[in-house]
This record gives C-alpha cells, structure tokens and sequence, in this order.
C-alpha cells in the first residue's frame, strides 16, 4: 500500500484566542463558506449518499 | 517508510489546523479550517486551505508558492482530514478549490494516499451534472468525503 504510514495524526492543539479572533476575520473564508454552500445548493447531494 | 508531512497546531475550539511549508521560498504558513456549512440532515463542513498572509490579515489559495513540497502539503492536509473525522466521524467533508486547478490538487492527495483513503473513507465527486463515487484519474469540480 502507498505510504502506509503517511496518515498518522501529528496534531498539537493550540488554543490561542488572539490567533483565533485573526483567522475568523479572515474574509477568504467566508468567501469559500459561500460558495460551498452555494454549490450546495446548486448540486445538491443525492440521499442515498448521505446514509 | 520516511515520513514526508509536516507537524501541525490544531486550534479545536473552530477546527483551524495550521502548520509551515519551509522550502525554497521560505517558511509560509499554511491554515485549513472546517467550517459546518450544513446541519440538515446531515452535517457537512466546508474544508478551506490557503497560504495565511500577515500583511493582509487574509488567507489566500490562488497563491502558486512554488515551495517544492507540494506532496508533503497535501500528505499534511490529508492528514488534517484523518484527524477532524476522528473527533467527527459524522461528519461529511465538502471540498472545493478556488479554480478547476485547485480542486485537482485536492484529486491529486486524494489519488495519492487512495489506498488508504479508499479504505477509510467514502469518497464521492461532482462532475458533468452529478454525484458519483470517486475514481482515480478523473478531474471532479468537488469532492464529499465521509468515514466509513
């Protein structure tokens, strides 16, 4: 199999609010937020792939 | 087999994971974040990834950056995806890239760790009008990931 091991986890979790505040400003996201939902919308996914 | 990602800081509270591509070009900081974009009846997030910019306050993913470690940044990503379905097995994964080239950088990590992936995780893609189950080698406008 390709890397096998290429997907263990290496999180380290930060809970930084100052750096939070900064990336929930960040307008790229909404942005990207928009237009996933509008996509959505637009092509909605059929049932049988939401089970 | 050598490891070939990068560490990352997850930031739980809004599910940031951020972590540095260091390359030829410098150190630049990568930011991928989750955001639920769908509660009913299932609950989807959006996966986002940019270069995070300190002079504009803005993450950006139309940036080339050219930092010669694009298998290791999309290995660390995917690695991303791993770690938030572990603490959201119910989640569904929405991806999307801001151009047709962006989004086939997301089928190129998907292609890449496909064995395990494909294992772990029912993979579906948009492409000419419909949903249908991922397949190497074809270039989806969006892709809907879910573990198993």
């Amino acid at each position: 199999m390709k890397n096998k091991k290429g997907l263990e986890k290496r999180a380290v979790d930060d809970s930084n609010t100052e750096k939070l505040a900064k990336y929930a400003k960040a307008p790229y996201f909404t942005k990207k937020d928009k237009k996933a939902m509008e996509f959505l919308q637009k092509h909605p996914i059929p049932a049988k792939f939401l089970k | 087999m050598k490891e070939d990602k990068y560490e990352y800081n997850r930031i739980p509270e809004e599910f940031y994971y951020e972590f540095f591509s260091e390359g030829p070009k410098g150190k630049i900081k990568k930011l991928i974040r989750y955001k639920l974009i769908s509660e009913s009846p299932d609950h989807i997030f959006n996966l986002s990834f940019g270069d995070w910019n300190e002079k504009t306050f803005d993450a950006d993913d139309s940036i080339t950056t050219n930092n010669k470690d694009r298998q290791k940044v999309l290995a660390t990503v995917a690695d991303t995806v791993l770690d938030f379905t572990q603490l959201h097995p119910e989640a569904f994964i929405f991806a999307q890239g801001s151009t047709l080239s962006r989004t086939r950088l997301y089928q190129m990590g998907i292609s890449a760790y496909w064995g395990e992936i494909g294992g772990l995780f029912r993979v579906i893609g948009y492409i000419n009008g419909e949903w249908k189950p991922f397949r190497k080698g074809i270039n989806y406008q969006a892709f809907l990931i879910k573990r198993k």
